[in-house]
């Protein structure tokens, strides 16, 4: 069935594992950085293939923003690091290369004996009784704030606080004495 | 006929292909970039999940898989910060990233 | 007076605590500092001891300043020259008189046991005394108890008896020995030794005097541990040195004494008991078979101690020690707890163990007898022969024992044998004096003209030996050949003991007689070479001071009149309280072709050695005569071949155990050592300190978790 849904899911499926592959493989790391700009931003396609419009955005201002930024950043404070003839890969690579081929087959075939893969992921009209005409972003906002309904307040002022740690802890690695 | 299985096997490949970066690459920035796109695989099964489970009545919060989705990009952005800070002062000190060479715990 | 028993040897006891505490501190206190001068060798008779002070123990070998001039044969001391010190000489008379006391005792029990009137006497013909109470904790009951009954007392009187006499004898012989009082000492403590060994009533105790008499022999036959050593010492014709042969006696019977323990074990862990007594109650319910076998291994002990074959190599070297040593020893009592010990358990061996228990006793001792007397044959020293003949008239008590029906015959041939064997000693001692320290029979003859009373007292021992009627030695040795016989009519024609026992007889009489030609007649001697010839030594002998010839005199008493005894089987009835069934040994055929061989073989030894009219090379003469000569003198190569198993089978057992033990023991010890640290080094390898090593083996690990899921929730078969 070649409609819309799953032209799309292919072709972004392709860029999004062409692009991680270069960032894994590709000798030169600025090059491999930007291939995981790229590869963020396909990502933000998956999500909004899955109806899922805030993560996709916030996919976008994250990932692709500020965590590209920074990469690309610490590749700038640490570029004489590395020859560029260097040989980017341990010399274990074979060893891992086994483990993940083996770990794929293993995931590959523990989620295809089961019922629940034949479901289908996109979502029908009825986005009604998923939430109200906000889409996905009303009732996350719900989910996360709430104080009345069930929500995940707590884990959410956790998190700001993780954040606040990682600020702190980050400036104080990474400053110069 | 594009179906959970189909995500799910994509959320696994690039996994795997994150897997592999994270234990053959030798430079301490590529291993991050390569621990992203293992979260990012993370996620994207997750929101697959939350949207396959949409219609489902028995599951109690249909969007559980978005929210898990927001804190692992949370968590991951502030561990991005950290790590990146840290392999900035190990330049400092060693002149090197290369991880190779970083094994003062061998034996 | 058989509950003052414990008298007798508490009387030698405290003679020895006295010599050893009071009169040998005396006189050690009383001897001259060394004087060191060149040169000067028989001055230094009564050196002193500089290393020793007041007090020093008597009983360890104190090393001697300066040597005293030993002749190579033996003897320390210079008897022309040198004086015994008097607090040595005050405690050789104690010692002497505590055994006459002892003696006298003994007398007093026998005569109560010879009239039967003992008073409270047991079931068993005799009397356990409790001397102490040794261990009494919960089921566990050892005492010190002395057992007298008739055999105890014909024992007494003998150990008592010959240990009188060669205290008195020693005073003689022993005059101007440096070590004199320390022989006392040592003298005293065999015969307590011997004593408590004869009195016990139980294993443990007899164990205890059986040990002690071991350890006394050790000491007596090394008491001239400082004589200069020969120089080949594995010539058999040098005099055997002392230590060496001191340690071989007491490594010899050590190897009886383990079969004696197991022995012993073997009855205590059947029966529950050490008494003899009650063992005698007891045994007849054990396994007849192992009976047998646990009697087998007790004698073991007596062919050590009583030196049968093959453990008899001892005796001929123990001959290192002094005559009066040899006399009272190795001829009349210690040698004898062997044949004391079988007799005690006579009921077990003859009633209840198997017959091949006696069987093993007899054919033993027969075997010795002979084996002995054809090495006797042979020898040139006056006390080797006289050793050979007592282990082999000990062959003859084992005989006795075994083919009799009660144990009085081999007791009555040990009691007579004790009197002319101590007397024969005793009187080589006298002789041995009279020629300087020479025991070389070859260097002597005609002695009787300057020494009759020793040559006729010898002369009635040696006639007794060789069972020439009247003397006692054939009323002892007769009964015990003409049972043999009958032994061997009883066993279908079996014959070997009896033709064991008749020809040794002859071999006895030849050399025995060989010996007293050689020594005290010889060609041109007065009575057809009986008395005097010529003198082939050097020097001028004289006859022995009165302490030494007066023992050989009262010696002589019994060995002419204790044969009459044996009449009317009353030696027998004495010993068990029955009435033997008398043969009249005149009556018999069997007696006169015994006699008769006796006189052929005295007669040979006096054609040959006596008037010397047949050469002395008659028998060896020829290529084979002389072969057997040589196997003979040699002892059988038995020393030689002893000596190489020692050296090759126990050593190399030795050498392998200890291969064993560097090679496998220590190797496996090592060996794991060494894995475990290549182990290590191996597995360190894994700690490489690189992440990314350990990141791939945590995912191995979750690879590993994941089949094994599969395989648990049955998606993988």
């Amino acid at each position: 069935m070649l409609d819309l849904p799953t032209v799309a899911f292919y072709v972004i499926a392709a860029v999004l594992v062409g692009s991680a592959l270069a960032v894994v493989l590709l000798r030169n790391i600025v090059r491999a950085a930007l291939f995981l700009a790229l590869f963020f931003g396909a990502a933000a396609g998956v999500y909004i293939l899955l109806n899922a419009e805030f993560i996709a955005i916030v996919q976008i201002l994250i990932y692709a923003g500020a965590v590209t930024v920074l990469v690309l950043f610490a590749i700038m404070l640490t570029r004489n690091a590395m020859s560029a003839n260097a040989n980017p890969y341990s010399g274990q690579w074979w060893l891992a290369g086994i483990i993940c081929l083996a770990l794929t087959l293993g995931i590959i075939y523990a989620t295809g004996s089961s019922q629940m893969a034949l479901l289908n992921p996109f979502a029908s009209a009825n986005m009604a009784s998923a939430g109200d005409a906000g889409g996905s972003v009303v009732r996350i906002g719900q989910l996360l704030y709430s104080p009345f309904d069930y929500s995940y307040v707590l884990p959410f002022e956790i998190a700001s606080i993780v954040l606040l740690v990682a600020i702190v802890g980050a400036i104080i690695i990474g400053r110069e004495d | 006929m594009v179906t959970l299985n189909s995500f799910v096997v994509l959320g696994a490949v690039i996994f795997c292909i994150g897997l592999f970066g994270a234990l053959s690459r030798r430079n301490a920035v590529g291993i991050l970039m390569s621990i992203e796109i293992m979260l990012n695989a993370v996620n994207i099964t997750l929101v697959a999940f939350a949207s396959a489970f949409i219609h489902n009545p028995n599951v109690g919060n249909r969007l559980t898989g978005q929210i898990f989705a927001v804190f692992i990009i949370t968590v991951a952005a502030a561990e991005a910060a950290v790590a990146l800070a840290m392999i900035i002062a190990i330049y400092r000190r060693r002149n090197t990233i290369d991880v190779g060479e970083i094994n003062l715990m061998r034996w | 007076m058989v509950d003052y028993v414990w008298l007798i040897p508490a009387l030698p006891l405290a003679a020895l605590i006295i010599v050893l505490l009071v009169t040998r501190p005396l006189e050690l206190a009383g001897r001259p500092r060394p004087q060191r001068t060149a040169g000067d060798a028989h001055g230094l008779h009564s050196v002193p001891d500089a290393h020793t002070a007041p007090g020093d123990e008597a009983v360890s070998h104190e090393p001697q300043a300066h040597a005293e001039e030993h002749d190579a044969h033996g003897g320390a001391h210079d008897e022309h020259g040198g004086a015994t010190p008097f607090w040595a000489r005050v405690g050789s008379i104690i010692a002497v008189l505590a055994m006459v006391a002892a003696f006298v005792i003994s007398v007093i029990i026998f005569a109560q046991f010879f009239t039967g009137n003992v008073p409270g006497i047991d079931a068993h013909g005799g009397k356990t005394l409790q001397i102490y109470d040794w261990v009494s904790f919960g089921p566990l009951k050892y005492a010190i108890q002395f057992r007298v009954d008739t055999l105890t007392a014909i024992m007494l009187m003998v150990v008592t008896g010959v240990s009188m006499l060669v205290h008195l004898y020693s005073t003689g012989y022993m005059a101007g020995d440096p070590g004199y009082s320390r022989f006392f000492i040592e003298l005293s403590l065999f015969t307590v030794s011997m004593l408590i060994l004869v009195l016990g009533a139980n294993f443990l105790v007899l164990f205890i005097g059986w040990e002690l008499v071991g350890l006394s022999s050790y000491l007596l036959i090394g008491f001239w541990f400082d004589q200069a050593p020969p120089a080949n010492l594995s010539d058999p014709d040098t005099p055997p040195y002392p230590p060496p042969a001191a340690l071989k006696a007491f490594v010899t019977t050590r190897f009886g004494d383990f079969g004696f323990l197991i022995g012993i074990l073997i009855l205590f862990f059947s029966t529950g008991t050490f008494d003899f007594v009650q063992l005698q109650a007891a045994t007849p319910h054990m396994n007849v078979a192992l009976l047998t076998l646990a009697m087998i291994l007790v004698f073991a002990g007596a062919v050590g101690k009583s030196a049968q074959f093959p453990l008899h190599v001892w005796l001929p070297d123990a001959m290192a020690g002094p005559t009066p040593v040899s006399a009272l020893i190795h001829a009349a009592t210690m040698v004898a707890a062997g044949v004391y010990l079988v007799a005690r358990l006579f009921p077990i061996y003859a009633g209840v163990a198997g017959p091949q228990a006696l069987q093993v006793v007899g054919y033993i001792g027969g075997f010795t007898a002979l084996f002995a007397a054809t090495i006797a044959l042979t020898q040139n020293d006056i006390k080797k022969v006289l050793a050979y003949s007592t282990i082999s008239q000990l062959g003859y008590m084992f005989v006795g024992l075994a083919v009799a029906e009660t144990n009085a015959t081999g007791m009555f041939h040990l009691v007579t044998h004790a009197a002319f064997k101590a007397l024969l000693f005793l009187g080589s001692g006298c002789v041995i004096l009279a020629v300087h320290h020479i025991q070389d029979m070859r260097k002597m003859g005609g002695l009787a003209r300057f020494m009759p009373i020793t040559a006729l007292t010898m002369l009635i021992a040696t006639l007794s030996i060789s069972g020439i009627p009247p003397f006692a030695g054939f009323w002892s040795k007769d009964p015990i050949i003409a049972t043999a016989f009958e032994y061997g009519t009883a066993h279908g024609g079996n014959y070997w003991l009896y033709g064991m026992t008749a020809f040794t007889a002859f071999l006895t009489a030849f050399y025995m007689f060989r010996l007293y030609f050689m020594t005290f007649g010889g060609r041109g001697g007065g009575v057809a070479g009986l008395w005097g010839g010529r003198y082939r030594g050097e020097g001028h002998p004289q006859e022995a001071p009165w302490t030494m010839w007066l023992p050989l005199v009262i010696l002589a008493v019994p060995t002419v009149l204790l044969g009459f005894w044996g009449i009317n089987s009353g030696f027998a009835h004495y010993l068990t309280g029955e009435t033997i069934p008398y043969v009249n040994p005149f009556t018999e055929a069997l007696t006169y072709t015994g006699i008769a061989v006796a006189v052929v073989g005295i007669a040979l030894a006096w054609l040959m050695y006596g008037i010397e009219v047949l050469p002395k090379t008659l028998f060896t003469g020829n290529p084979i005569g002389a072969l057997v000569y040589r196997v003979l003198f040699h002892k059988y190569y038995l020393d030689e071949l002893y000596g190489a198993i020692i050296k090759y089978v126990v050593l190399g057992l030795a050498k392998g155990c200890e291969l064993f033990d560097i090679y496998i023991i220590d190797g496996l010890v090592n060996g794991s050592a060494r894995f475990v640290r290549g182990l290590a080094r191996v597995s360190s390898r894994s700690e490489t300190g690189l992440l990314q090593n350990y990141g791939a083996a945590m995912f191995g690990g979750v690879i590993v978790i994941l089949v094994i899921v599969f395989f648990a929730v049955g998606a993988l078969k």
